[in-house]
């Protein structure tokens, strides 16, 4: 009988194994032809569990794969099988496999907005199971301001967010993808920023006790912005909007 | 399913078990749902991914989330499986099992013993349904339970369906196999449905409705161990609320029938919140659950 830290060993490699060895199997059942016919129904069974979440969470990403989804699919969990035990955080690492191997010669034919699409939808799929929020004061720019913890910043090269059909077109897009109330459940809702927006939200997000002033006078100061009564009326209008968003909460 | 399902609030329900994995660290509908329920509900909890079979420490920052969670939701105690999840850092996210051996007897117990001293409330294991022979005697598995629950002094979440599942793909006679267990230890059961594959192997899918042979073993299981609160998995293929609801009261009627002729045994380990009928409707992902 093999030590149990090796039968955890093997029954590991032979669930996330490119290629089944099939000596690592036949050390795992001992020899016993039912039990290797049965160690490979939990493989069977472990990776259609996770081809499952990772088609539901990566709708799009896994269509412009196409048939090249089932050999990123195998070199994941070969290469780097789910650290998490959250289900749900599951199809997070099949995402950013898929990047960084989009950035390698052998992914060089697929469309240039293949990692956009992979990278919002998973941003998506994870404002949505984010952490609830903890209650805010009121906003103050003498504070620190408080914004969802469901918000996610992205920034891409194609129109991933346009509902438009068809091929994403190129241009860069400031993304803010926070978690809202929808009839009796919630939704991701997506909005467009300019540079300076996106800047902000960036510079608020910090976790750091810098007050909201300073963040914005260091924005500001950043990128060479006058704040004058145009600066000021918009970012008003900014805040007004991502207060009745809850999008910004106020301050901790 | 559980918006219907909150909007009902069925009184053929009991309560309800969830799997802490599916909270700790998650807001949105998943924590509004909970919330609602736990209005309504006595909510029982199970865990997915600290195997007791597990040769990987446990990570106590996990432990603490999880005792944090038990606590708000006041569960009166929490439960895993005997089995593993995974190796070094990698989660299969699936209940495999561990060979019936005297080093896998000693790690169950003193991971048992571990989790109950960090989650501060009685711990018990769920038997698994398992599909690799491990044993020349398929009963060898109830006896490895039965030394686990000794050796750690702990309670028992008998799966009654998984003790069907077994007895038919390793061909034994699942009375015998609930026979052997200490009534005294078992604290909770569940029951749930499973796939019969075209080979003949069945899996615990919790994606068909409870098979009669099921039932009949819930009855016998309960006449011998007495009431305790039995709970109804499905995660998968989910019905409507209304049939769900329909297996709901022939679970309720077989409880029913097998308690009031059956002997009456508290779980000595563990202060319940239900001792009556038990029920489970699944509320949306493969992992959510929603029970009564």
């Amino acid at each position: 009988m093999i030590p149990l830290a090796e039968h955890e060993r093997l029954a590991a490699a032979v669930c996330f194994s490119r290629e089944l060895d099939d000596v690592v199997v036949a050390t795992l059942a001992g020899g016993d032809a039912l039990a290797d016919e049965r160690w490979r129904v939990y493989r069977e069974m472990i990776r259609s569990r996770f081809r499952k979440v990772v088609q539901a969470a990566l709708p799009r990403t896994t269509h412009v794969l196409g048939d090249r989804f089932e050999a990123r699919f195998a070199a994941w969990l070969d290469e780097a099988p789910p650290d998490t035990r959250f289900f749900r955080e599951v199809p997070v690492g099949f995402a950013h496999h898929v990047e960084a191997w989009l950035a390698s010669p052998g992914a060089a034919d697929l469309p240039a907005f293949t990692a956009d699409i992979a990278r919002y939808e998973i941003a998506r799929w994870r404002v949505l199971a984010a952490p609830d929020d903890e209650p805010a004061q009121e906003l103050s720019f003498e504070r620190p301001p408080q914004l969802t913890r469901s918000l996610a910043l992205l920034d891409v090269t194609h129109a991933v967010h346009a509902k438009k059909k068809g091929p994403p077109k190129a241009g860069v897009a400031h993304l803010a993808i926070y978690r809202a109330p929808k009839d009796d459940a919630f939704e991701a809702v997506t909005l467009e920023l300019n540079e300076l927006a996106r800047d902000l939200l960036r510079a608020w997000s910090d976790p750091s006790e810098t007050p909201l002033a300073a963040r914005v006078q260091a924005v500001t100061q950043a990128r060479g912005t006058a704040i004058d009564e145009r600066f000021l009326e918009g970012l008003g209008t900014l805040l007004e909007d991502l207060l009745r968003r809850g999008v910004v909460l106020g301050s901790r | 399913m559980a918006r219907e399902f909150l909007a009902r609030i069925p009184d053929e329900v009991a309560f309800v078990e969830v799997h802490p994995e599916n909270y700790v660290g998650r807001g949105g509908l998943y924590r509004r749902n909970l919330d609602r329920a736990r209005d309504r509900y006595p909510v029982l909890t199970h865990g997915l991914t600290l195997g007791f079979g597990s040769t990987e420490p446990f990570d106590r920052a996990f432990l603490a989330d999880v005792r944090a969670f038990l606590d708000s939701v006041n569960a009166p105690w929490h439960s895993d499986h005997l089995c593993f999840g995974g190796a070094g850092d990698a989660f299969v996210h699936d209940l495999l099992p561990i060979p019936f051996t005297d080093e896998s007897v000693k790690t169950a117990a003193r991971r048992i013993t571990e989790m109950r001293d960090a989650l501060d409330r009685p711990v018990a294991f769920e038997n698994l349904s398992y599909y690799v022979p491990l044993a020349k005697d398929p009963l060898d598995e109830a006896r490895f339970c039965v030394e686990v629950a000794e050796h750690a002094d702990c309670a028992i979440m008998l799966d009654v369906n998984n003790v069907f599942v077994n007895s038919r793909n390793f061909g034994f006679d699942p009375r015998k196999w609930i026979d052997l267990v200490p009534a005294h230890r078992v604290v909770q059961m569940h029951v749930a449905g499973h796939l019969v594959r075209p080979d003949g192997l069945r899996i615990d899918t919790h994606g068909e409705p409870v098979p009669d042979g099921v039932y009949e073993l819930l009855d016998y299981t309960l006449r011998k161990l007495g009431p305790r609160p039995v709970l109804l998995e499905r995660d998968n293929d989910i019905p409507s609320l209304d049939e769900l609801l329909a297996e709901v009261r022939r679970l309720n009627e077989v409880y029913a029938a097998a308690t009031s002729a059956g002997v009456s045994s508290v779980p000595s380990t563990t202060t319940t919140t239900s001792t009556s009928t038990t029920t489970t409707a699944s509320t949306s992902s493969s992992h959510a659950e929603v029970a009564k």
